[in-house]
């Protein structure tokens, strides 16, 4: 059998959820058998999705391995999924973070341990079929799928905290999604008036086509965009909607907050990209403006208040806002370097931020404290430790030469383009950025060994192989897209050329008084 | 060897240093020794240098493929972004030739003396590992041809430098001062990167030469906010005023890297950025006017500090603010030439001064308080005469080093009508000389105030330190010879022409020819005097005992002048607390910032969360409110039926009748 006729991309998807299937099946008290298969079966998925790289074409400007099978014909839903540059990376990063979050969890993860891998892989499922799902209503079941395995995640392995964070997590994106169902139903529902038929209904590639020859009505566009914005812009997150990530953060375990922050975040900024702009264009120029600042209030009031925080993960909770809201202000900007800066930073923030959780958790391992007061003076008792997470830290920082810089860079020059005081105002997050990141590193690191490390005595160790093993992936990548930056972009350009085409083409709908 | 092929080992060789020795270094320390661990960065350097000045000497004499204009070699596509493209490439041509032989040869020298000055240090094989990325953040700064490259190491030289001014992070100011430093550094780049911006969306290239070459096709004023831009890069990293802040306090650092890194190369790059772009300058003579004051100003303000700082290598900070105040003004009043003379002048015997600090301290136990020496000239004779040489050259004494390029300064100022310039500078002349010699003074001669438990074991350096203080002495005493003479057409001239010559032009600069007999003669003599001057008041006050001629010190004249009245009792206190620029900085950014960012906080819990929150708690309350309606009674439930049933079909007919 020939590799191009297997559906990879339903075997990459599934794969995971056979695991969940599997370890339900295993005996409870076999804690090792239960680890070991959901690696395996998240490194198949893993191993299967860079097959996806390889046969990926990057000049074809269509989806490639699309899977199409009707579902529920009458409303013309399909189960169809295919890929494009942009979902290809994101499928390959949350398959990469995938196993490295279990292999994260083998160790910390001792109560439940059976219901806590099935959760994990049943995860990896909902998000990777966000980003290949190409019929609406299978993305929306896609979507809500990834809220479960979440909900449970924080909520049983979480910290003391949990069980508000958890349920303000999930009623927040509830309260978004739930519109964006409505949306959905109503783009379909005026597709069907338009066209007198419901095939292609719930159709991302139709729906595309018909926004692009005749376009939806002003106010379809105004309210369904209205609603994709709150369900994405929560996710996101985007400012004022972030203040369920600080919490749902802090009481996440590790590996949960490493998912959180490197897949979860990228959904919203993914449906943007995917969905909002391309289906509602001329919305989309319509709140453009208002978007962008809000992306600027994001970058800096996040970064500011990143300066004062007293818990470790918190402090990174919250520049995940700052540099989401790069991520908000490249797409919003619609314009070509701009576009392909927030898909460099999508997959950066998810590799960077992704790390310093993972080393957080190593700490919190042996410490059970995230008080950044309580510590100091770490780097002289784990060196090794130390060096890997100021590596981040100045990955995170934006240090040229490493991936992070590349992706800020373009958003910035797009938005120079865009605005020359818009690019000034985030550009002086730099300063900032170093502010909050450096003086953390110098608090935790620097300085004589704090009492509350030293009283730790032998407990603290420095990281260990396995914990390095890791982070060292993520470095590594960090390191190679910094220098070749192309690897990402040539895989995006189709995607960011499509967009930006549709985009051109049409002009805000009158909706303030100032238009 | 091709020269394709040694440009880029020039960068390399240190890089992989860095990478071996920091994978590598920790355990061949512990298994093989020190020798072993820092035997592959000292390789790396020592190769680097000789392909340096292969290249150097090549580029210089105008061989192929260099020619006059230089030579650029790209390599690969770094960012392809749709329309945006940045190529890596290097460009060597006779100005990156002048800063190569600065660069490696100082970068090898310290080296060299590091193996003494860090044999006891246990973190041996960290400190080569990051003067290895130092040395090739450097290298890669000066050989990159692209505004994007050069951008990329100007921050990993802050990177490398603030790993070195933390490299004692035990230390709790060592890790507030490599802080500080990368932070105010990052201030400037904001404007620099900024500047990137403009120059892509007004050009649509990064690649220097395109750009130099194309300013013709952008109107004025964006030329001028160009400048500006770049300008604000190059005053974080020479630490010019406002940004100078971080420098004096980088001292934290081993003494090494204050020599190298912060006194002889990286503080270099501000002024190698705006000799580069001097054509962008040249089209915006409202900017060069600020480059000038900016400069200047630095100048004044820094030799003022340096009166009365105690901290010996805080004295050779302030002093080298000073300096690179000297080589902005000279940037600024177009005197491209001679700002690269000083510079190259400066970092040999800045570089011999640190270093002689560094030997010192060494030698009174890591004392570097001034006034807990003294007298140590007979017990530490190399590192006091080659000291005393260095103390010379800055002071502008011929034919030292000092004295060729400032003198070019101020005579260029002078001619070009910046009175204020030279006036300024010439100032500064006879404060530089002063302050010299006051630390020549408290440290090696008059009467001992070392500790008398160490003053037993003082003792003169080894020689992996001493020789490269030697090796530095003589460029202090020779390089001004070698490259500023003769008079008005000097070797160093005649090798930069080619770079500079556009910029001159368009600032229209009037080369008049050297009169020594006339001005020249006549502003050479006043420097010189004020020279003389500041050095024979150091030597009143301060003491000397050289040879024959001995004089107690006078402190008690200082303090008497000191405290003479109101103005100058400001004066000694403005100096003493540097002006209060940082408490001023420290009020501004840390209190009222911190204050700032802590109501955001609160801002963020009650206000943002808040609302979040109270809307959770009103549904919940509402539902809390519904759940009443649930009673479990049959009775209630068919009364809400029946109610339900009349409201529906009251609303049926209400619908139905109005069609």
């Amino acid at each position: 059998m020939n590799i191009a006729d297997l559906p990879l991309i339903s075997l990459i998807t599934f794969v995971p959820l056979v695991g969940a299937v599997v370890i339900a099946f295993l005996p409870r008290n076999q804690p090792g058998a239960i680890r070991v298969t959901a690696l395996v079966f998240a490194l198949v998925s893993f191993g299967l999705s860079l097959l996806l790289l390889v046969g990926f074409n990057p000049t074809n400007p269509n989806f490639q391995y699309q899977e199409v099978h009707d579902w529920i014909p009458v409303f013309g839903i399909q189960y169809k999924v295919g890929i494009d540059g942009l979902s290809a990376l994101l499928v390959v990063l949350t398959t990469t973070l995938s196993w490295i979050s279990i292999l994260a969890s083998f160790r910390p993860i001792k109560e439940r341990l059976k219901e806590y891998m099935i959760s994990f892989l049943i995860l990896e499922v909902g998000l990777i079929g966000v980003f290949v799902a190409l019929d609406l209503f299978l993305f929306y079941i896609f979507w809500e799928v990834v809220l479960v395995p979440m909900y449970l995640v924080i909520g049983i392995w979480g910290g003391s905290n949990r069980i508000y964070a958890t349920i303000k997590f999930v009623l927040y994106t509830l309260v978004g999604s739930l519109l964006m169902l409505v949306a959905i139903l109503a783009t379909a529902f005026s597709f069907q008036g338009a066209t007198g038929s419901w095939v292609g209904a719930f159709d991302f590639v139709t729906l595309r086509g018909f926004a692009a020859t005749s376009g939806f009505a002003g106010n379809l566009q105004v309210f369904a965009f209205l609603a994709f914005f709150l369900a994405f812009a929560i996710k996101v997150p985007m400012f004022p909607f972030h203040t369920w990530l600080p919490d749902a953060h802090v009481e996440a375990p590790t590996a949960g907050s490493v998912m959180l922050a490197a897949i979860l975040l990228k959904l919203g900024a993914y449906g943007f990209i995917r969905f909002a702009l391309p289906i509602f264009p001329a919305a989309a120029r319509t709140f453009g403006p208002l978007i962008i600042v809000l992306s600027l209030i994001a970058i800096i009031y996040g970064a500011i208040v990143a300066l004062v925080q007293p818990d470790w993960k918190k402090l990174i909770a919250y520049s995940s806002v700052t540099h989401m809201g790069f991520v908000t202000l490249g797409i919003f900007i619609f314009q070509e370097q701009g576009l392909q800066g927030a898909i460099l930073q999508m997959i950066n923030h998810g590799l960077i931020t992704g790390g310093l959780f993972l080393l957080v958790g190593v700490m919190y391992e042996r410490t059970h404290d995230r008080t950044i007061a309580k510590f100091g003076g770490l780097a002289s008792r784990a060196p090794v430790y130390s060096a890997a997470f100021g590596f981040f830290v100045f990955a995170s920082v934006g240090l040229p030469g490493l991936s992070g810089f590349v992706g800020e860079f373009l958003v910035l020059l797009g938005s120079f383009a865009y605005n020359p005081w818009v690019a000034a105002i985030a550009t002086s997050c730099m300063i900032l950025a170093a502010g909050y990141l450096l003086y953390m590193f110098q608090r935790i690191f620097t300085g004589e060994l704090s009492d509350f490390l030293r009283g730790l005595g032998n407990h603290l160790t420095d990281i260990s192989p396995i914990e390095m093993l890791t982070v060292v992936p993520l470095a590594a990548l960090i390191v190679v897209f910094g220098l070749f930056p192309g690897l990402l972009l040539h895989m995006v350009q189709g995607t960011v050329t499509t967009v930006l085409t549709e985009l051109n083409g049409v002009s805000a709908i009158r909706v303030f008084f100032w238009q | 060897m091709p020269y394709d092929t040694l440009i880029p080992l020039i960068a390399i060789l240190p890089l992989a240093g860095f990478a071996f020795t920091a994978l590598f270094g920790r355990r061949l320390q512990a298994r093989y020794g020190r020798a072993a661990a820092s035997a592959v960065p000292m390789a790396m350097v020592g190769i680097a240098w000789v392909a340096a000045m292969i290249v150097a000497a090549g580029a210089l004499g105008g061989s192929a493929p260099f020619g006059e204009h230089g030579h650029g070699i790209t390599f690969w596509e770094w960012i392809p972004a749709g329309q945006f493209s940045v190529s890596t490439g290097f460009f060597v041509d006779a100005l990156t030739a002048c800063l190569l032989i600065v660069v490696t040869t100082i970068g090898l020298l310290v080296h060299i003396y590091s193996l003494g000055y860090m044999s006891h240090d246990g973190g041996y094989w960290r400190f080569f590992a990051y003067l290895n990325l130092f040395m090739f953040s450097m290298l890669l700064l000066v050989l990159a041809d692209n505004f994007l490259v050069v951008f990329v190491a100007w921050e990993l030289v802050g990177l490398s430098s603030y790993l070195l001014i933390g490299f004692w992070f035990p230390r709790r100011s060592a890790a507030l001062a490599s802080k500080k430093a990368f932070i105010v550094n990052r201030v400037g780049d904001v404007g620099f990167i900024l500047g990137i911006m403009l120059i892509w969306t007004s050009l649509h290239t990064l690649n220097i030469q395109a750009v130099l070459a194309g300013l013709g096709k952008i109107d004025p004023s964006t030329i001028s906010w160009i400048a500006l831009l770049v300008l604000c890069g190059a005053v974080g990293k020479s630490a010019q005023f406002p940004l100078h802040v971080w420098l004096p306090d980088a001292m934290e650092g081993p003494t090494p890297v204050s020599a190298l890194i912060h006194a002889a190369t990286m503080v270099n790059a501000g002024v190698y950025l705006v000799a580069r772009t001097s054509p962008i300058f040249a089209r915006a003579p409202e900017i060069m006017v600020v480059v000038a004051a900016l400069g200047t100003f630095t100048a004044i303000l820094a030799a003022s500090i340096a009166f009365t700082q105690t901290d010996i290598k805080r004295v050779l900070a302030y002093s080298t603010l000073s300096q690179l105040g000297y080589m902005f003004a000279a940037l600024g009043v177009g005197a491209w030439t001679a700002a690269i003379f000083h510079l190259m002048a400066h970092g040999f015997f800045k570089g011999l001064l640190f270093l002689d600090s560094g030997s010192v301290i060494h030698a009174v136990h890591d004392e570097q308080d001034m006034r807990k020496m003294g007298g140590l000239s007979k017990k530490i004779p190399i590192t006091y005469w080659t000291m005393l040489i260095g103390s010379v050259a800055i002071s502008g004494i011929p034919p030292l080093a000092g004295f060729f390029s400032k003198d070019e300064i101020l005579g260029e100022a002078f001619k070009n009508g910046f009175l204020w310039v030279w006036a300024i500078g010439f100032l500064v002349a006879g404060m530089t000389a002063f302050y010299m010699f006051r630390l020549i003074g408290l440290t090696f001669w008059g009467e001992s105030r070392v500790d008398p438990a160490v003053e037993p074991e003082i003792h003169e350096s080894g020689r992996a330190m001493t020789i490269p203080l030697i090796l530095l002495a003589i460029p202090t005493i020779f390089i001004g010879l070698f490259l500023g003479l003769p008079f008005g057409a000097s070797r160093l001239q005649g090798w930069l022409e080619p770079v500079f010559g556009p910029a001159v032009a368009l600032a229209g600069r009037i080369d008049q020819p050297f009169a020594l007999a006339g001005i020249d003669g006549g502003l050479i003599l006043a420097s010189v005097s004020i020279a003389a001057l500041g050095i024979v008041l150091a030597w009143r006050f301060f003491g000397v005992d050289l040879g024959p001629l001995r004089s107690k010190a006078r402190l008690s004249a200082v303090s008497a002048i000191v405290g003479a009245n109101g103005a100058t009792r400001f004066l000694y206190r403005a100096s003493l607390n540097k002006w209060w620029f940082d408490d001023l900085y420290d009020l501004l950014f840390i209190r009222i910032g911190g204050r700032v960012a802590n109501s955001l906080w609160w801002f963020d819990r009650n206000v943002v969360d808040g609302a979040v929150n109270g809307t959770g708690r009103v549904v919940g309350s509402a539902g809390g409110g519904l759940r009443r309606i649930q009673t479990g009674r049959v009775q209630n439930y068919a009364l809400g039926i029946a109610l339900g049933l009349i409201v529906m079909a009251a609303a049926y007919l209400v619908i139905a009748g109005s069609r």
